[in-house]
Parts: structure tokens; sequence; C-alpha cells
């Protein structure tokens, strides 16, 4: 079974369907990744599932369990977190803050545990702190810790929106453009760390990204969206040759975007 | 050296507040004992204005919950005879309790209208204590509510036993609201005003999260309401009105919502400016509203931190220019 599946899903906005009957299985451990022109509906996709839209029509389900009509919370305490495509971060925040933030599902700390804040309280949040630290220096913000998010190098921003995530230490992972804006090396030493991390955890991972060198030297497995419509799916080397993968992309005028080793 | 001798924020806690615990020795003004009663409540009632807000809610319903307390407790010593002291707590879980059910309604709707349901709930409340008069006393009120019960043969009646009474609440208030944010309650709480979605996709329950702090704040509020009909010994609608839920917002917008002691600063400073106000001689308090409108207004277009957003500003820059004279020094040297 897989961990997530998504069966004729489908939403409209107005008259546009950005999804249109969608079929993903999203299996246990691997790394998928979501890929397709603007405005393909990847994003919407990623959206859908957290809850953050309510899908028209279709089914998900988490382990075979219903998520659709749960609210964005509900989702996450069942393991699913995403990241969002712009502005991912409590900017006015210092990065630790934030990464705290992430640790709201695990931290353990009750209400009344944060008020008496005893021993055991105490404790917990010291290897909070720790924990915080440690995913901070994983992406070399160690030293930016106390440093307001809003003054970060932009890299380091898409950094913490993804270490934030972790924090939460999610079943599925879902990663909307993580590396937008990154230089390459910047984008490889990042890709790295994240498929690592996720590996060793054995986390499940979603990745939307238009860095097909990213895309394709990271993924298991691969899933093109056009339209709201899933046109292909396979392995990197096989969406590298697909015909109707090319078509979709050149049909977009921006160079940028297209499939290759270019980019 | 000099950084040891330095005053830290604790260090000046702590001088305040040992200089409320000794004031009532210092100095039998009764005056000044009742005025400082009716800033802790203010105070605490502030306090948990700004700790809604931090949510990134405005309620302007304080007053009402006050008076959920004051009525609660009232009803229930004289009614039913029951030990004030038990009341002063029922209070205070009475006006959590409404707090509880009105925000699991309205909480789910957007800021701005919760804003407006608030202040419908106001006026709510109001006919309900003006119109259901067999219970509450209709405009009249209720008249003649005892001190609270003597505890181990001491009386509570006194102006100084009532200013106690308030500083051990405002005491508890602040240091609930230090806790909370000093710990993660706070930091979930200001995580949801700063970006809820964001919030929300890491698992926190926004609804839950945002009536949790609509509770805590009126818990805290029906207490202060409780204790103001023992020290009036008489309450009615017209003590829980609108008028004195925007001053709640009023003191704490021009203290600042963003600390802690915004609250405290904002209610000194508005209360005891008629005070002193008033000891100018043919000075008519008719203007007061002027007064404070003017002062909201340069408030919040020269500081909209609040007078201890100011304050903060000009600690850091003064520290910045003290830092460059430093690092001058030292390549002159
Ligand atoms: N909240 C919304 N209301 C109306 N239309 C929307 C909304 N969200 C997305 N859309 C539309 O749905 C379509 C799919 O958008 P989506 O953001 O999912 O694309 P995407 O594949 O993520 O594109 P990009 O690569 O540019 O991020 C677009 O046409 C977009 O304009
Ligand atoms: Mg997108």
């Amino acid at each position: 079974m897989p961990l997530l599946e998504a069966e004729h899903l489908s939403i409209r906005f107005g008259g546009l369907k950005a999804l249109d009957k969608l079929d993903i299985q999203i299996e246990e451990g691997e790394i998928l990744g979501l890929i397709g022109p603007n405005g393909a509906g990847k994003s919407t996709f990623i959206n859908v599932v957290s809850g953050f839209h309510k899908p028209s029509s279709g089914r998900i389900t988490l382990n075979g369990e219903n998520i659709v009509g749960l609210r964005m919370d509900q989702i996450a305490s069942k393991g699913i977190i995403r990241t969002f495509q712009v502005s991912n971060l409590f900017m006015s925040s210092s990065v630790l803050r934030n990464i705290q933030v992430g640790f709201h599902l695990q931290s353990g700390i009750g209400f009344w545990g944060s008020i008496l804040g005893n021993s055991k309280t105490r404790r917990q949040e010291q290897v909070l702190h720790e924990k915080a630290l440690e995913i901070s220096n994983l992406f070399n913000m160690g030293h930016l810790s106390n440093e307001m998010t809003a003054n970060l190098p932009h890299g380091h921003q898409r950094e913490l929106g993804v270490a934030m995530a972790l924090a939460a230490e999610p079943k599925l992972l879902m990663l909307d453009e993580p590396v937008t804006g990154m230089i390459a090396e910047e984008t490889l030493r990042f890709m790295n760390t994240i498929r690592a991390i996720t590996k060793k955890k054995g986390t499940t991972t979603l990745l939307i990204e238009h860095d097909m060198k990213a895309v394709m030297g990271f993924c298991d497995r691969i899933v093109v969206l056009n339209f709201g419509k899933k046109i292909a799916e396979g392995t990197p080397e096989k969406i590298q040759k697909n015909q109707d993968v090319i078509k979709a992309y050149l049909g977009e005028k921006k160079d940028a975007q297209n499939p290759g080793p270019a980019s | 050296m000099l950084k040891n001798r330095r005053l830290t924020p604790n260090m000046v806690l702590l001088v305040i507040a040992i200089l409320l615990i000794l004031f009532p020795m210092l100095s039998g003004n009764k005056y000044y004992l009742r005025t400082i009663t009716t800033l802790a409540i203010a105070i605490v009632l502030t306090s948990g204005f700004r700790l809604i807000a931090l949510t990134g809610q405005l309620s302007i319903a304080q007053a009402a919950f006050m008076g959920v307390g004051a009525y609660c407790s009232t009803l229930l010593i004289m009614n039913l005879g029951w030990n004030s002291w038990i009341c002063f707590f029922l209070a205070g879980f009475a006006a959590a309790l409404t707090a509880g059910i009105v925000g699991f309604i309205t909480l789910r709707i957007k800021e701005i209208y919760f804003a407006i349901a608030t202040l419908a709930l106001n006026e709510l409340f109001r006919l309900i204590w003006v119109e259901w008069d067999t219970l509450f006393g209709g405009p009249a009120g209720i008249v003649n509510i005892p001190s609270p019960d003597p505890i181990l043969g001491i009386h509570f009646g006194s102006v100084v036993s009532f200013y106690y009474i308030a500083v051990l609440l405002l005491f508890s208030a602040t240091a609930m609201m230090l806790r909370i944010e000093r710990s993660r309650i706070g930091l979930i709480f200001s995580s949801i005003r700063e970006f809820d979605t964001l919030a929300a996709s890491l698992g926190v329950n926004l609804i839950w999260e945002k009536v949790k702090a609509f509770m805590i704040a009126c818990f805290f509020a029906g207490m202060a309401g409780a204790l103001y009909a023992h020290l009036q010994h008489f309450i009615s609608p017209v003590d829980f009105t609108l008028m004195d839920s925007v001053m709640f917002l009023l003191y704490g917008v021009i203290g600042g919502l963003e600390s802690v002691w915004g609250p405290a600063v904002g209610c000194t400073v508005m209360i005891f400016i008629p005070v002193g106000l008033r000891l100018i001689p043919n000075y008519n308090p008719v203007i007061e509203p002027i007064i404070f409108g003017g002062i909201l207004i340069l408030v919040m277009r020269f500081c909209p931190g609040g007078l201890v957003g100011l304050f903060q500003k000009l600690v850091s820059d003064l520290k910045k220019t003290e830092s460059q004279k430093g690092e001058q020094e030292h390549a002159a040297a």
C-alpha cells in the first residue's frame, strides 16, 4: 500500500481546473519529484493534500485512511508537513524561534509544564534547544541562530523553511521549490543535505522543483503534470526521454524550465 | 565591572514589587491606595487584552468578562452564601468558560470580525444584566455586597486589605503572563499572529490556541471582577461597558502591545495622568477624553510600539552610540 494515495483528485478555481482527476501514489521512503510547466497545478496538489484547499472531488488517503476534510493542523499532526513556495517563514522572529515552532507537534511539553516551568520542563526545553541548534548546524546556520530571519541571505531563508519542516519530523515531507533562487553550488549542497536527512530517517519526500538538475539527480521517481493532469510518470531517465514531457515543456517559452542537462 | 552594577529588568521588577508591598506602611494615604488598587485591576485586564492580541485578535469585551466574574461571585455569595474566596476562583472559571464557548464560535472568523463580535458581545452582556432584573438587579445593580470572608481570623474590608488582594492578583497574573511569554505557549501564540497559515502547517491548532489565550485572559478578568465587586460593595451594568473595554485597548496600545510590560506602563501612565491633572487648581475633568485621545494619536503616530517600544528604541540607540564610542577609543588606543 502506498503511503499517500490521491485518487481522481480535482479542484476548480472558478472555471479553471487546477487539478483534473489526478491519480498520484507516493510510496513509503521514496523521493518523488513533481514537475511541470508554470501553472500545471503542482503547488495546488500540495495545497490540497495539506488541507489548505478542499478538493472539489476525489480521495486522498494516508496509509489507507481518508484525510480529505481535515484541518491543516490535523493533517500536519498525521505527519504530512509541507513548505511554501513563497513567504514561508516567521520573518520577524529569530532563526531558533522559527525552528522551535517546527517542534510544536514533537515538543511533549504541555500547558501546565510550560506554566510551572518545573525541572522536567526545563530539561525538555534544553533538549529542544540543543535539537534546534543541531538542525541549524545541519544547514550551516549555527552562527546565525539568534539572527532575525528577515536579515538572512536568501539561500539561508530557503533552507530555514525546510529546516522548520524537518523539525516537525514528518512522515511525508512536501517541498515546494526549495532551491528557487539559489546558485548551483548552494543547490547541490542543500539537496544533498535534504537527501541525506530524509534517507537516514526514512522520510518520504515529495519534491516540486523547476531546477531539472536537482530533480533528475535526487528523485527516485518523477510525476509530470500539465494543466492539472498527469502526463507522465517514471524514473528520471525515462522522463527525460518522454516525448509528451518534452512537448509540454517546449510549449512553454521560458528556456530556464527546459528539461535537460542545462539550467 | 560596570556591567555587574547595571540595573537588570529583573532587579527593577523586584524593586517595584517590594515598593508595592511596603507602600501601605510608608503612606497611609487612602486615595493613593485606592488608585493603585484600581490600577492593579486595570493592569490585569489590559494584560489579558494583550495576551489575546498576541494571537492576533482584538477583544473589545474584556470589561464584560470582568462583569461576568463580578456578577457570578456576587450572586453566589449573596444568594447561596458561598465562601467568597471560593467564589473568587469560580468567578475566574465562569468568565473563562464563557470565553471558551464564545471563542469556539467566534474565533473561527477572521480577525476584524472577531473584534466586532466581541464589541457586540459586550453590549449583549450589558443588555442581559439590564433586562434580566430579577437575577441581576437591572440598571440599579446589586448593592450591599459584603467584604470577603475572613481567613484565619484576618478580616478583609479595609482599603489596605483590598490593596493587598489587588497586588496579589496583579503579581499572579503578571507571573502567569511572564511564564507564557517565556515558554512555548507564547511562542506558539505569536507564531499565529505572525503567520497563521505557516503555524497551522506545522500542526498548530489555530482555533484552540486562540481560544486558550482568550480563556486565560478572561479567567483573570473574571477574578478582577470579583475583587472589584467587593471593593465597591456595589455593581451595576454601567461598571462593565463597552467604553471600559475600549479603555483597556487604549491602555494596551499606549503602553505597547509588543512587550509584556506594555500594559503596566500604559495603565500607570494613563491612570496617573488624571491624578496629576487634578492637582491643578480649577481643573475640569471634562477635557480628559480629549487629552487621552491626543496621547493615543501621538503614540500611534510617533511610537507604534507604544511607550515601552519607545523606551527600548532609546536604550538600543544609546547602546549603539556607546559601543561606537568604545570602538573609536579602541581605535585611538
Ligand atoms: N487560490 C487560487 N485561486 C485561483 N486560482 C488559483 C489558486 N491557486 C492556484 N490557482 C491557479 O491554478 C493553476 C495552478 O497553479 P499552481 O500554483 O498549482 O501551479 P504550479 O504548478 O505550482 O506553478 P508554478 O510552477 O508557477 O509554481 C494556475 O493557473 C493558478 O493560477
Ligand atoms: Mg507552484
